[in-house]
């Protein structure tokens, strides 16, 4: 899975706003051309926060989206962040003229599956797991892609789903799954992943790419191994530094190979479920 | 230059800046098998320092041999290669196999990792650091760094070990064994018990262990340990050091090295040294207290 090196920055830009949304979640967009120009959805940046020891370590986020069309003359980047600790905290903090220092893109792009005319590609969301999803939906559309693809949200109410406005707006369509039945599906996302497949009579045309919280990625894999499902999953692993220096963010290899620790920065961080052990 | 296991094995560097940018390159540790290493979670970050056990996961001598010096040797700049092992004839092993080759310079024998038992059992006795040292020493013209645990007692005894061993150089520190918990759940917050930590948070100590191992031993002592700014770096030449490696600080900012020594020119010349022999050991203990006005407001 080696792919030509990219030109990886790290720089210092300029914040051109930043969206509270609210439930703690906000948008960042950053003047960024070096790096929205050459980014692809489900690569990341490192953002570092600050610039003393503490925090210490770079925090890494999804690109959600650039502007303004994905492809060379981008020139905005985007992110979509929940506030967890302090360093979400401090970003969440950040206002128009601050700047912000990334390092990026990072990562390999996520897949595109190849399927037949009558084949569904299946985005499945939880929580801030939207992100890279919408940049995907984002590229398909700028390129004129005929794959024909839907959204699955989860969240555990409506005010969570912040994603779902968005894909709505370019023409996604968009199912949601909400804990307390406030909004489309009344269950998690992945039982409405279930009651989706089941409407599908041939499963050989169904392909998926997942990104969510740890345990909606577990149930995802165990679903698609057991069905023998062509899906992804893109993994937030703890990242030290996010370029393959330090093995600090490794899952194992597939359980029928001999025990090997891939990291998930550089390797990923979207794998295929079949190479992904029972627990990761 | 880097610090061994912060550095990866060069590549990894190549979409920020051409690692033939640095000194020398520190890979990271190499043993005769491959190694799998630790179990995940390998990582956490803890108050301005990093706390890892990655367990020395690395390809393997053959491995290592086959694709991954050829790689490095393509950066044109010597490479320090760092051994570790189980045994004195594992150490003995690596550098016999690549005594010699093109561009390897030296060896920096990792006698202090906290991650694996064995690393440890080298570092923490004085006399098995010195019976590993004189078995390799007649095996390489090179360079031979002996890079020292900061768990022990006294730093400065294993420090006259490794040079009346034969040893050209030391480096010091590796990783501090500590440890970070989840009380609710009465688990480690990493995949192993204790760990080995790194960063901002050590650099004090590094600093203490730095003077006291220069005091004891003539040879040249490479200080490790937190280093992230051209300051840092002068602190650790103030008492006593000859060069410096840069560690986790290169997660942050892959790219520091190259403004790292531009500052350290531009904080010499500001301070009316005409080279780091000026500053270097001019750090003495008895010297008076630094009057109020003449330091530093933080
Ligand atoms: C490839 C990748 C892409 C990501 N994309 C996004 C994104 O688009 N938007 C977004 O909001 N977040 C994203 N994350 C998660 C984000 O990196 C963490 O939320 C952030 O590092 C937390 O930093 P903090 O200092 O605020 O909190 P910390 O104090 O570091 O952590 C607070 C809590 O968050 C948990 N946490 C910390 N790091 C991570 C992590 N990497 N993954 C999951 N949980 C974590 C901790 O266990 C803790 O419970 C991504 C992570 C990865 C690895
Ligand atoms: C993730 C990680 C992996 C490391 N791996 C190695 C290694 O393989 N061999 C080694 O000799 N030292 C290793 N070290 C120790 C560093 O080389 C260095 O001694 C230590 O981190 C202190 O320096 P720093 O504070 O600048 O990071 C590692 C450190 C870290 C953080
Ligand atoms: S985060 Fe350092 S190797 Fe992946």
């Amino acid at each position: 899975m080696k792919m030509p090196m990219q030109q990886c920055l790290v720089d210092d830009f300029e914040v051109i706003d930043n969206v509270h949304l609210g439930e703690g979640w906000f948008r960042l967009d950053i003047e960024a051309p070096s790096i929205a120009s050459t980014a692809r959805a489900g690569q990341f940046v490192q953002v570092r926060i600050g610039s003393t020891d503490d925090p210490l370590i770079r925090r890494p986020f999804s690109i959600f989206d650039v502007g303004p069309e994905p492809g060379p003359d981008a020139t905005m980047l985007r992110l979509l962040v929940q506030r967890v600790g302090p360093g979400t905290t401090a970003m969440m903090q950040l206002s128009a003229g601050d700047r912000i220092h990334l390092m990026g893109p990072l990562g390999h792009p996520m897949p595109r599956p190849s399927l037949g005319e009558d084949g569904v590609l299946l985005l499945i969301g939880g929580g801030i797991g939207v992100a890279p999803l919408y940049f995907y939906c984002r590229e398909l559309a700028a390129e004129g892609s005929p794959l024909k693809h839907q959204v699955l949200l989860g969240a555990r109410s409506s005010a969570l789903l912040i994603g779902i406005e968005a894909f709505h707006k370019i023409g996604v369509e968009t199912h949601a799954a909400t804990d307390d039945g406030s909004c489309g599906f009344h269950g998690n996302v992945i039982e409405l992943l279930e009651e989706k497949l089941a409407s599908f009579s041939d499963l050989g045309q169904v392909s998926g790419i997942g990104c969510g919280p740890h345990g909606m990625n577990l149930a995802l894999r165990d679903i698609a191994i057991e069905r023998d499902l062509d899906f992804s999953i893109s993994l937030e692993n703890y990242m030290p530094c996010g370029f393959g220096a330090c093995f600090g963010c490794v899952i194992e290899g597939p359980a029928d190979q001999p025990l090997r620790y891939r990291r998930v920065c550089v390797e990923g961080p979207c794998f295929p479920v079949r190479e992904l052990p029972e627990k990761f | 230059m880097p610090a061994s296991g912060t550095f990866g094995y060069g590549e990894e560097f190549e979409p920020f800046l051409p690692p033939g940018t640095f000194s020398a390159i520190v890979p990271k540790s190499i043993s005769v098998e491959m190694r799998t290493g630790n179990p995940p979670p390998r990582a956490i970050e803890t108050p301005s320092g990093l706390l890892n056990s990655i367990g020395l996961q690395n390809p393997g001598l053959d491995q290592f041999v086959e694709s991954y010096l050829p790689r490095l040797q393509r950066y044109g700049v010597p490479i320090l290669v760092n051994v570790v092992g189980r045994t004195v004839e594992d150490y003995c092993k690596v550098v016999e196999t690549l005594e010699g080759l093109p561009l390897v310079a030296g060896f920096e024998l990792n006698v202090s990792c906290p991650n694996v038992k064995e690393g440890l059992l080298f570092g923490l006795d004085p006399l098995a650091t010195s019976q590993l040292i004189r078995a390799v020493r007649p095996l390489t013209r090179g360079v031979l760094m002996a890079k020292l645990t900061p768990n022990v007692t006294d730093i400065a005894e294993q420090a006259v070990a490794a040079e009346e061993a034969g040893a050209d150089s030391i480096s010091l520190i590796n990783t501090i064994r500590a440890m970070a918990v989840d009380w609710r759940s009465g688990k480690s917050r990493i995949g192993t018990e204790t760990g080995g930590l790194s960063g901002p948070a050590i650099r004090p100590i590094a600093l203490r262990m730095t003077m006291e191992a220069s005091r004891a031993v003539q040879i040249p002592v490479c200080a490790i340990g937190g280093i992230c700014s051209a300051e840092h770096v002068l602190e650790f030449i103030s008492v006593g050091a000859s060069l410096v490696q840069v560690g986790t600080h290169l997660y942050r900012e892959p790219t520091c090295l190259p403004q790292l020594l531009q500052d350290l020119r531009c904080l010499l010349a500001a301070g009316d040294f005409a080279s780091l022999d000026d500053v270097r050991g001019n750090f003495h203990p008895d010297q008076d207290r630094l009057p109020d006005r003449e330091r530093q407001v933080p």
